[in-house]
């Protein structure tokens, strides 16, 4: 509960802060929706031509890259800035404030900021949610609510444990970011691959989807079992909750060992 | 002329200092391309017979090609020039005796080369492993060289505006980022301008950005009778001069308009 109240009082600070520049919060917010919004206009544009790919339709695709980016936006309003920020901290020496805190760093560094330029990402992806699931007739049961909504939280978990996996290695190249990039940026990132089934990039990159980089179970896995697709193997629907449980451990332990590892950049 | 040379050489020795992030960039090109790859191989096999602008093999020249010539084509002129005025650096660039925009277009050349060897050659080899058929129309590459050298021309000075554009703003980077998503969208880097529907390609017409990748790109790709080549080309000289206009206006009025802090 204090954890609650005290990020409260962090965000209020935080957002403070940034109210004393309301313009360019304010522009950073337009910018940040046309960005996003391109992005859904080129996928409108892709399909304008083109009926379904890979067995899967404009709407169907659409209702899993939301899902997916529902869950990741909200992941990132609370590591994409810490994380992204990790090469730079411990390259200042920066991180040892963080540790000088009487709470953990990871937790000061979560609560401390509230990554707002993620709203709209998470707005339009909630619009094309609704859009998508109001034409395609999905049959909700308590079944397939619970099974969504347990996906949903695994594939929150997953982001975040990817997050903090690139931010940890920081602690040992010293320069995240580009790992950080590879893996999100907008325009070439690995996150993009999922945001068209899976099955079109051939069997190599599908293990590394789901293997190595387990995006894949943020969004075609489970919702392709609930939309009633073809999946090659269709057990691996289930398994969601355990990959995040296994990413949430192993991103844990790589935290704490990089905690340890830690030296000061000196100064 | 030698002056311009040594530039250019700056502009090589800035983008080859951190090598450790070139490694990454030609990575990040690559995953690129492979996902464009993959997903028009997808959509064109899984619509068999549907009625499309363009052809399979056409498509996939065209983003194999849009993909190569993004490597050198783009770079940070809005960034140098909104970084200048803003820091009032400026007008230390002003006293010298040499001419403002081409100093920029200098440093911007030496940039491309310097991607160009680092990015462009090897993705051009890779290509040529993977992705075995012609990738060129070899009788309109000719004209297709001309009209990257066009829209690199088109690029410059479309940066260079908008870079000009600190003199009035104050905060430069939101204008940026939305122009740069447009930018992405409407040039064709992206997605190929002839799959675009009417209203787009219609307010497409008006604006300057297919002239980047859509009209070199296509010229190179896709066979084309001798006249649209010719009207292509005369579009992309349009843009060359109105821009060109724009910008030369834009830089005299702006000059007057600065006043650096603290200078």
């Amino acid at each position: 509960m204090y954890l609650l109240k005290m990020y409260r009082h962090f965000v209020i600070i935080y957002i403070k802060g940034k109210l004393a520049y309301h313009f360019s919060l304010v522009f950073e917010l337009i910018a940040n929706t046309i960005q996003i919004g391109v992005y859904f206009a080129g996928f409108m544009v892709i399909f304008h031509n083109f009926y379904n790919i890979a067995g899967w339709t404009q709407n169907e695709v659409l209702f899993m890259f939301t899902t997916s980016w529902l869950t990741y936006s909200l992941s990132c309003f609370f590591f994409w800035s810490p994380m992204k920020d990790m090469g730079q901290l411990i390259r200042t020496g920066k991180f040892d404030l963080y540790l000088t805190r009487p709470i953990g760093p990871m937790l000061y560094m979560v609560l401390q900021q509230f990554q707002y330029t993620f709203i709209p990402r998470l707005a339009l992806s909630v619009f094309f949610w609704i859009y998508s699931m109001s034409k395609l007739s999905i049959k909700w049961t308590t079944g397939t609510l619970v099974f969504y909504a347990v996906n949903m939280i695994s594939s929150f978990v997953i982001f975040s444990a990817i997050t903090v996996f690139t931010g940890s290695i920081s602690f040992w190249t010293i320069k995240s970011e580009e790992i950080v990039s590879l893996l999100t940026n907008n325009n070439h990132g690995l996150k993009n691959y999922t945001d068209y089934p899976i099955t079109i990039y051939g069997k190599g990159i599908g293990f590394l989807l789901t293997f190595v980089v387990p995006y894949a179970f943020t969004g075609y896995y489970p919702v392709g079992n609930l939309l009633g697709k073809d999946l090659v193997h269709p057990e691996y629907a289930y398994l969601s909750p355990f990959i995040a449980l296994v990413t949430g451990v192993a991103a844990y332990f790589l935290w704490s060992i990089g905690l340890k590892h830690y030296n000061s950049a000196g100064a | 002329m030698r002056k311009y040379a040594d530039l250019a050489m700056i502009g090589i020795k800035e983008h080859t200092a951190y090598l450790s992030s070139v490694w990454a960039n030609f990575l990040a090109k690559v995953v690129y391309l492979y996902m464009q790859f993959a997903l028009w191989n997808a959509l064109f096999a899984s619509n068999k017979g549907s009625n499309i602008p363009l052809s399979h093999n056409e498509t996939i020249r065209y983003i194999i090609v849009a993909t190569i010539i993004s490597t050198f084509m783009e770079c940070d002129v809005i960034g140098w020039i909104n970084g200048q005025i803003q820091s009032g650096d400026v007008a230390n660039q002003l006293i010298r005796p040499i001419d403002y925009k081409f100093m920029i277009f200098a440093r911007h050349i030496g940039t491309s080369l310097a991607r160009f060897v680092i990015y462009t050659i090897p993705l051009m080899i890779l290509i040529c492993i993977f992705y075995n058929g012609e990738l060129f129309c070899k009788k309109q590459l000719a004209c297709g060289i001309l009209s990257i050298i066009l829209a690199y021309m088109i690029q410059f000075l479309y940066s260079l505006i908008i870079g000009l554009m600190a003199f009035w703003l104050i905060v430069t980077w939101p204008l940026n980022m939305l122009l740069a998503a447009i930018y992405k969208l409407l040039s064709g880097s992206w997605i190929p301008a002839a799959m675009f529907p009417e209203l787009l390609t219609k307010i497409n017409m008006f604006l300057p950005f297919r002239a980047i990748y859509a009209i070199p790109v296509t010229i190179i790709t896709t066979p084309m009778s001798a006249e649209s080549i010719r009207e292509s080309l005369s579009i992309q000289l349009f843009w060359v001069v109105a821009l060109f206009l724009i910008s030369e206006a834009a830089w005299v009025v702006g000059k007057n308009k600065l006043v650096v802090q603290g200078g």
